[in-house]
């Protein structure tokens, strides 16, 4: 079974249905969540083998769902992947050092998104 | 010339010359012109020790017995000199002190043998200066007290009862003649003939008269101008002198010279005098206390303070002057009055005289009180308030540039995002289009990401517009155009335009109040200042319900009002809420520029209106502006 389902967490609707478009057109499995809120009840119903996610966002920002994500005993190992318009290499440092597998800024090219995601996907067993 | 048969018939003629001589107690001897002695008593050759009696004498030369009379006396050289010099000068001899070496001293006199103009020959007179007899005693005794009083630099007078002058010293009355004068008069008549002050003997006879009324001593101060005309003071004594019976029988005057204990004292007040001055001249307050705490000296630097009368403290305990209730600072004077502490400084804070209050750098020490050989507090106090302030307004400065240094470091962050989110859109959608046209998919499965590409670039051209607004604005360089519109008609069209519904899908909820009225205002500017509190509405309440548009008309101004249920504003960042880019610290999860509410604030001012702001965290916020409707 190929390990290939993605999690997107993006407030800004726009971005995060071109996200979900261009990794459909590569072969992904997409799932969509506008919120963290939303997110955090996706977790462990449906198991993504990588999550990409926004910073800032309103109500819950990125920093907190990964946290959230690594304190879940059944989620704490998925793959994470920040996705931000914050493009300093502090907020990159900072991002990475909650444990974050990988740190994409915005605007990104469709191939770099693609490549990142298959880097830090699981590979198959 | 001397005829010495003739003289010596002269002289024997009468015999009892003889025996007066021989009877009375001087040594006598009788020479003529030549010397030969025609004459000499036994009393002589007694005193002169000789063994010759007056017999074997008479008719020798006094020059050649010189020696011989000479030989007793202690300075005999001397002696036989003026045996031998006289009687050149022997007019000059009057009562001649001579000692013997038998320790007698013998008084030698000289008399003259006159015959009508012609000098006949020489008497000399010899007498033993009987000390022990009483009456030259306490002559001599006298001379040498009067003598003494007469170099006492001080002034001495003794006065009889009648106030007449008995004796004065020289320092009293400087000429002798004028001293030998006074003597037996008063010292008015005195004055009055040395043409002195009447004034000052009038005083002095008026204390006299005291003395000889009370029996007892005065003292007084007297200024006089010294000939050099330089002031002098006297201190004058009158007192009783009693005698052996008790009486009062004369009064004595004396003064000493204080004329230079006065230029010291004088010049000692002067200097307390600038020490105090310069106390009183000096900022900083300074106060002394005795022993028990009380008050005894405070500068003027305090009434400039307080307003507050020093003297109405003097000898009140410092804690009533100071009114402060310091209780830990009550303990610390309490230890250094003990002397268990050396000094204390610190802060604290006053009234002042202008209702202000004061803070106070105090510095409180143990000081020796040299009057009463005691220990007291001195305190100085300094005012620091202005210090303070400036530090305060110092350490506000810093605070404001490192505001300054944040918001500058926020706005590129916020400008960066805000170009960064739609750029991610555009490219993302560009990509997209690509891939699609490559597929040859349809121009309606296309449009949508060229939809969004032009969306995103107004979005950042609209950006760009309100970044260039501000610098306009902060530059003064916005210029209104009004006309007369309908204010219903006016919102419905900026409710409508962008927000019915908000992207999450959400509407306005308008409510209008009172009869509507046109108003004079400039379209643009006020949709702009509309749409940005309206934008905030539901930025800042996700997931709440409708903001609410509510329009009042009351008789000289309208209201627009925006309520909303979302976030809210700090309470302490309420005033940061119009500087440009400032944003509240509870959104840097919403993507916004900080521009938005200037803008509002600036457009609404130039209709000489205004913006108010309610919040209540967590609760919501209601945004109004109030206008004119003439502006």
């Amino acid at each position: 079974m190929q390990k290939n389902t993605i999690l997107i967490i993006e407030d800004e609707l726009a971005i995060l249905n071109n996200i979900s478009t261009i990794l459909e057109i590569s072969g992904f499995t997409c799932l969509k969540a506008n919120s963290g809120v939303q997110a955090l009840q996706l977790f462990e119903t449906l198991m993504p083998h990588l999550i990409l996610c926004d910073v800032m966002m309103p109500e819950m920002d990125g920093f907190e769902v990964l946290q959230k994500l690594r304190e879940n005993e059944l989620t704490k190992n998925i793959p994470f992947c920040f996705l931000s318009a914050r493009a300093d290499i502090l907020d990159i440092d900072y991002g990475l050092s909650l444990g974050a597998n990988g740190y994409i800024t915005k605007p990104f090219t469709a191939k770099d998104l693609v490549q990142t995601v298959q880097k830090l996907l699981p590979k198959n067993e | 010339m001397f005829n010495p048969t003739q003289n010596k018939s002269n002289l024997l003629i009468n015999e009892s010359l003889d025996f007066i001589f021989e009877s009375v107690e001087l040594g006598v001897l009788i020479e003529d012109t030549d010397r030969r002695i025609e004459f000499v008593n036994p009393l002589f050759c007694n005193l002169f020790q000789l063994k010759y009696t007056p017999n074997q004498l008479i008719n020798t030369n006094t020059l050649a017995s010189a020696s011989a009379f000479s030989l007793k006396f202690e300075k005999a050289a001397q002696f036989e000199k003026s045996l031998l010099d006289y009687p050149e000068n022997a007019e000059l001899v009057k009562s001649e002190v001579w000692k013997l070496r038998n320790g007698k001293t013998l008084i030698r006199d000289y008399l003259p043998i006159y015959n009508g103009n012609e000098l006949n020959g020489h008497i000399w007179i010899y007498k033993e200066q009987k000390l022990s007899t009483s009456s030259f005693n306490k002559q001599n005794n006298s001379a040498l007290l009067e003598n003494a009083l007469h170099n006492i630099p001080g002034e001495i007078a003794l006065f009889n009862l009648d106030h007449q002058i008995v004796f004065a010293n020289k320092a009293y009355i400087n000429s002798h003649e004028k001293r030998q004068w006074a003597v037996g008069k008063t010292l008015t008549q005195y004055f009055s003939y040395a043409n002195l002050s009447l004034d000052t003997a009038k005083n002095r006879v008026d204390n006299i008269s005291k003395v000889i009324e009370s029996k007892k001593a005065i003292i007084w101060e007297e200024i006089s101008i010294s000939p050099r005309k330089q002031t002098q003071y006297l201190l004058r004594t009158c007192y009783p002198v009693f005698n052996q019976n008790g009486e009062l029988e004369n009064v004595i005057e004396q003064s000493i010279d204080i004329s230079e204990q006065k230029n010291l004292e004088s010049k000692l007040k002067k200097s307390t005098d600038q020490f105090f001055n310069t106390l009183n001249s000096i900022n900083d307050i300074v106060i002394h206390t005795d022993d028990e705490l009380k008050l005894k000296f405070v500068n003027k630097a305090w009434q400039e303070l307080s307003g507050q009368l020093a003297e109405q403290y003097q000898s009140k305990p410092i804690f009533d002057l100071l009114s402060i209730k310091r209780y830990d600072l009550y303990a610390k004077v309490f230890s250094i009055l003990a002397g268990k502490q050396n000094d204390h400084s610190g802060e604290v804070n006053i009234l002042s005289k202008d209702g202000k209050e004061k803070i106070l750098k105090y510095n409180l020490q143990r000081s020796f009180n040299v009057e009463d050989d005691k220990h007291g507090i001195l305190a100085t106090l300094t005012d620091i308030t202005n210090n303070k302030l400036q530090e305060t307004q110092l350490l506000e400065l810093v605070k404001k540039e490192k505001e300054l240094n944040e918001l500058k470091t926020a706005f590129v962050n916020m400008v960066s995002h805000e170009l960064r989110t739609p750029l991610t859109v555009i490219s993302s959608s560009a990509e997209i289009l690509e891939l699609m046209i490559q597929n040859g998919k349809s121009y309606d499965e296309v449009s949508i990401y060229t939809k969004q590409i032009i969306d995103e670039v107004e979005k950042m051209t609209s950006f760009m517009q309100d970044l260039l607004m501000v610098s306009k604005i902060e530059a003064g360089k916005i210029v209104v155009n009004t006309s007369l519109v309908d204010i219903i008609e006016f919102v419905r069209k900026v409710t409508s335009n962008s927000f019915n519904p908000w992207k999450d899908g959400r509407k306005v909820d308008v409510e209008i109040r009172r009869t509507p009225i046109k108003a004079s205002i400039d379209q643009k500017m006020l949709e702009h200042a509309l749409q940005n509190i309206l934008q905030n509405a539901f930025k800042y309440s996700s997931g709440k319900s409708n903001p609410k548009l509510r329009v009042a008309f009351s008789k000289t101004y309208f209201t627009i009002s925006v309520h909303d249920d979302g976030i809210g504003i700090p309470k302490n960042e309420m005033e940061s809420l119009f500087t440009s880019f400032f944003r509240a610290t509870n959104t840097s999860n919403i993507s916004g520029t900080g521009i938005g509410l200037i803008v509002t604030k600036y457009f609404t001012e130039q209709h000489k209106g205004y913006v108010t702001v309610k919040s209540i965290m967590n609760k919501g916020s209601i945004f109004t502006l109030k206008l004119p409707y003439q502006s």
